[in-house]
Order: structure tokens, then sequence, then C-alpha cells
């Protein structure tokens, strides 16, 4: 266990040097106990910062200088910690061993969407900055002092440059076929995360290859609907959109049921019960977040973190045929449609043939009493 | 001479006889419509009883055309039915015009539709629906006279309304029963009933509506 936590310990400080350089860019003014000062983090444009990162800056000790030199005092949230240590990758161990669980950053940033992070208002300081455990872009923890000394006075606006590393996502893409037929009409699918799972932006879905496909989303709890997909006999893709895990999902599996729930009529959907995905989420050998992804009946989702659709999960419906011809309606007596009214035609006929024979009988009566 | 006034008389009884009978079927007419107009009522009260309390209208978006090829070939979902003293229900059919509402039995018979229309053929989920009914005033008898935009509204038993109008009426041949029950893109209901003397049949067609 030793020995492990001195391996990770020498590779944090490893990366931390090679991600970390600090560089002056502004005037060095006098040391000024009041003044406070702003941390500007330029992350690597390598991976994608849209993904969405925030970082947080912790107070690890006060800085006085009463004594005429600059001495840190641990805060209660670091107590114990030994802030004398030179070597920033050093200190940077020291302050993650020493800090409180129940520490409360000082300041919370987002990754901007140019990949930096500003932290301003800065009293003198040691901090411990380090991502936050939501965040999609992790960077290394790295102890900075605030200001910070250099050999030609104190910086108070200090910026840095540093790489981040893209936690796992995936993309789930779908293909939509409508065979033997004309274009279908609207078509529903929906994503399930059946556990609870974290579920995509409904607002950032993707329609691959419009027009073919034209669809919007919506999303309700653990439930994502895609809607009013037009698709060709050839098929169109759709993507729901980035599911992300991060540091707080480690050691959890998640299952995804994805399902057409419209079909349209006159059609069937071979993929009645769907697709199931699952995601494993752990840490591998090195320390880093993953995510191991399979897919039912047989599809290859290796690719679906690189946003690759060459592997979609495919519904194709087919026109259904029937047997036999559609029942004819049942016929009437005598192939006629049944009878569906009040026989009124032999009233008339019965009333006029009934007053002509007592007009006949009438007449016959009469000639014989006039003879 | 005693025979012309046998022949007389013969003739005047016949005469009264065939008025008599005729006057009999003017009070089983009468008769006949009284009933159909209370059994129709009865059952429609318990009917609208065992409906869901929410109704939802039907999807329709104005526009749409029907795949007659499919309807052909491919067969709908069955409509549901309610049983009331062992008859078979599919709905209701209301014409507010005529303060008309009325039970819709699934089976087409003569002893339903002394009682009721019936379901002649077709399916109100795919918009071939064809109800027959007697012509007494209290079922379709009104409808041969109804213009064109009477609004007729048909509830199925799980509490979906379909809206439709009168779109116009055509008198059928007793044996055209294609040309009664033939789905058409121009309609998606028809009701019919007998003209007045019962020779022919008057089919009044609907085409479904929004909102």
């Amino acid at each position: 266990m030793q020995t492990l936590k001195k391996i990770i310990s020498v590779a944090l400080i490893l990366m931390l040097m090679l991600s970390l350089s600090i560089t002056a860019v502004a005037e060095q003014p006098d040391y000024e106990a009041d003044k406070t000062g702003t941390l500007t983090l330029h992350i690597s444009s390598a991976i994608d910062v849209s993904m969405g990162g925030t970082l947080e800056i912790y107070k690890a000790a006060t800085a006085d200088i009463s004594s005429g030199r600059r001495v840190f005092n641990p805060t209660s949230d670091f107590s114990g910690a030994d802030c004398t240590i030179t070597d920033n990758a050093d200190l940077t161990v020291e302050l993650l061993g020493k800090m409180s669980s129940s520490a409360a950053p000082v300041k919370t940033s987002a990754i901007g969407s140019d990949g930096s992070v500003v932290f301003s208002g800065l009293e003198p300081g040691l901090y411990l900055v380090k991502s936050a455990i939501d965040s999609y872009v992790m960077v290394n923890p790295f102890a900075v002092d605030m200001p910070h000394g250099t050999e030609t006075g104190w910086e108070y606006n200090i910026e840095l440059d540093g790489k981040g590393v893209a936690l796992p996502r995936i993309d789930p893409p779908i293909k939509k076929i409508v065979q033997n037929g004309k274009s279908s009409d609207t078509f529903s699918f929906m994503m399930e995360a059946v556990n609870g799972g974290p579920m995509p932006d409904p607002a950032k879905f993707k329609e691959v290859n419009a027009p073919e496909v034209t669809a919007t989303a919506t999303a309700s709890g653990s439930k994502m609907v895609v809607t009013g997909v037009k698709a060709s006999e050839a098929g169109g893709i759709i993507e729901f959109g980035w599911i992300y895990f991060t540091e707080a999902d480690v050691g959890k599996t998640y299952i995804y049921k994805i399902t057409e729930t419209a079909v349209p009529y006159g059609y069937t959907c071979d993929k009645t019960n769907g697709y199931t995905v699952t995601v494993r989420v752990h840490k591998d050998s090195a320390g880093n977040v993953v995510a191991d992804k399979t897919c039912s009946d047989g599809v290859d989702a290796s690719d679906w973190h690189t946003g690759s659709t060459k592997n979609p999960m495919v519904f194709t419906n087919t026109k259904k045929t029937s047997p036999s011809p559609r029942p004819r309606p049942p016929f009437g007596p005598g192939g006629k449609l049944p009878q569906t009214g009040m026989l009124w035609w032999p009233v008339a006929v019965l009333g006029i043939a009934g007053l002509l024979l007592i007009i006949v009988g009438i007449c016959i009566r009469t000639k014989k009493e006039e003879n | 001479m005693k025979s012309r006034k046998f022949f007389g008389d013969l003739s005047i009884i016949i005469g009264l006889l065939l008025i008599a009978t005729a006057l009999f079927l003017i009070a089983r007419n009468i008769r006949d419509e009284m009933n159909a107009g209370k059994a129709s009522a009865e059952d429609v009260m318990e009917l609208i009883a065992l409906m869901p309390d929410e109704a939802t209208v039907a999807e329709y978006e104005p526009g749409y055309e029907k795949d007659l090829e499919v309807i052909e070939v491919i067969p709908p979902d069955p409509m549901k039915v309610e049983v009331i003293n062992g008859y078979k229900y599919i709905g209701v059919i209301e014409i507010p015009e005529y303060e008309l509402s009325l039970p819709v039995r699934q089976e087409c018979n003569e002893e339903n539709l002394n009682s009721c229309p019936c379901l002649y053929s077709g399916n109100v989920h795919n918009d071939t629906m064809t109800l027959c009914a007697h012509n007494f005033d209290t079922q379709f008898g009104l409808l041969r006279d109804a213009p064109a935009g009477t609004k007729i509204y048909f509830s199925t038993v799980d509490g979906v309304i379909y809206k439709y109008e009168v779109i116009g009426q055509e008198i059928i041949g007793a044996q055209d029963i294609k040309g009664m029950t033939d789905p058409s893109l121009d309609w998606d209901l028809t009701l019919f009933t007998c003209t007045t003397g019962g020779q022919m049949r008057v089919a009044v067609r609907c085409a479904r509506v929004s909102g």
C-alpha cells in the first residue's frame, strides 16, 4: 500500500511538472497584504472543453508577514499541513493528504469556451486547486501561492498552462430504416435510464444526416424521447447526445433501454424489445475513470465514446403483409344492405288498394239498387 | 243480381281489411320507433357510465391523407367493446344538431338494429367505419337531410372522441355493398339508413375534423 502511494505520488508530481508551467506575465509590485489577486488557468485545447468542467480552489493557509518574511499558517480545513515544503508537487501531495473531508472551496469556476478558468479576488495565502467531483474535465491538483513570489517580486495576476483529462462519455447512435414503402410518417424513440444513470442533454440532440432525418428530443426524468423522425428507405441516423460519467459514478453500472415506441401505422419493427446498453464505470490501473460499454444484439459499442456513428443500433420498419385480403363486411339477406327503415310503402299500397276496393264495392251495390 | 251484391260486399270487405292492415303497419312502425328510442336512451346512459370520466380527443392532422393500400391489407387494432345486458357496444355516436346520443352495437343484425345503430363495417382507428341504423327520427332518420358541416362525434368505449362533419349524402342501391363500404380518401365515416320508402339507402358521408 505504501509502495502504491509512493508510485501515485511520483506519478502525480511528474504529471504536474509536465502539465504546469508558471509564467510570469505581470510586473512585480511590492507585497501588499490587503491586495487580492487573480489566478487564470489555461487548459490545453487538446480536449473538448465544451464537455463542461468545474474547478474548485481551496484556501489551504493564510499568509503572515509580521516576521518580515511570509509564513503560511494552515486553515482549519488543512489543519496540520506542513506548508514550508518548497517543492510544489510535494506541497500538493501534502495538502491533499491533510485536506479535511468537509473542506469547502472558497471559489468555484467553470471552464470557459476558450478553455480558461479564472479565479479572481483571491486574498494572500496558499491555495489548492482541484477539479470538482462532477467535472467532466479533470486537471491534476496543484498548489499555488497568492501572490506568487518570483525572483523579481510579487505577482498578483498569475497565469498557468495546464492539461486536462476528459472523463468518459458515450453517444449512442440509432439508425432508422424504412423498408418496402414510402418515407415513414412519425416515429418515436425512447431512451430510458433503467437504474438512474446520467442522461443526455436534449438540447444537444443531433440529427446526423439531415434532412433525411428530422427530429426533436424532449426529456423528463430518466426518459428521453425523440419524435418526428422521417427516414428514407436507406435509413437515417440520429444521436441522443453525450452521456457523461464522472468520479461520482465510479463503481456503478448503468443500464439504458432504447426502444421504438411508436411504429408508423401499417409497419412492423424488427426490434420490438429494443436494445439494452450497459455502462460500467470504474478506474483503470492508472487511476483514470473509464466507462466500459456494451450493447445487446451484438452491436459493437466500442467506438461510441468517440462520437462515431459507424456501429449504430438499427431499427428497421417493414411494411406489414397480410396473408389474406381484408375481410369483407357482412352481407345482408340476399346480398343486400340490411333493411334499416320502416316499411311505409306497403302502407300506401294497402291504403290505396283498400280505398279502391271500397269504392268499387259501393259502385256495384249502387248500380244494383238502381236496377 | 245476387252475385253482383255479393261481389260488391266482398270488395268493400277486402278494401276495409286492406286499410286495417295499413293502419296496423302504421301502428307497428310508430311502436318500433318508440321502442328503439327508449332502448337507446337506456343503454346509452349505462354505456356512458362505464366510459372513462376524462375523454381524450383523437389526434388528427388537417390535410392528412389515408393510405388506402395499407388499409386494404392491414387489419387495424380492434375496437374495444363494453357489454351491457348481453349486448356488445363499441361506443356512442352524438349529433348535437338533432340532440341525438346513441349507443352503437358491435354486431349488425335485425334484432340489434331494432334498438340501436350498429357497426356495419370498417374500423374507427383507420377511418373506414360504416354505421347503420333505422330511419326513425330517434336514430338516423333526420340525417337524410343533415346539411354539410353538421357536427358528429363518435366516442369509443375507452374514452377517445373522434370528430367529424357531414360532407354530403348519396343514394345507394340496396345491393351496392361495395359502394357503401369501400374506403375513400374523401370521407372517414359513413352513416346509412333507408330512404323513406325503404327501397334504397341514404349514405351520409362524414370527414374527420380537428379541434
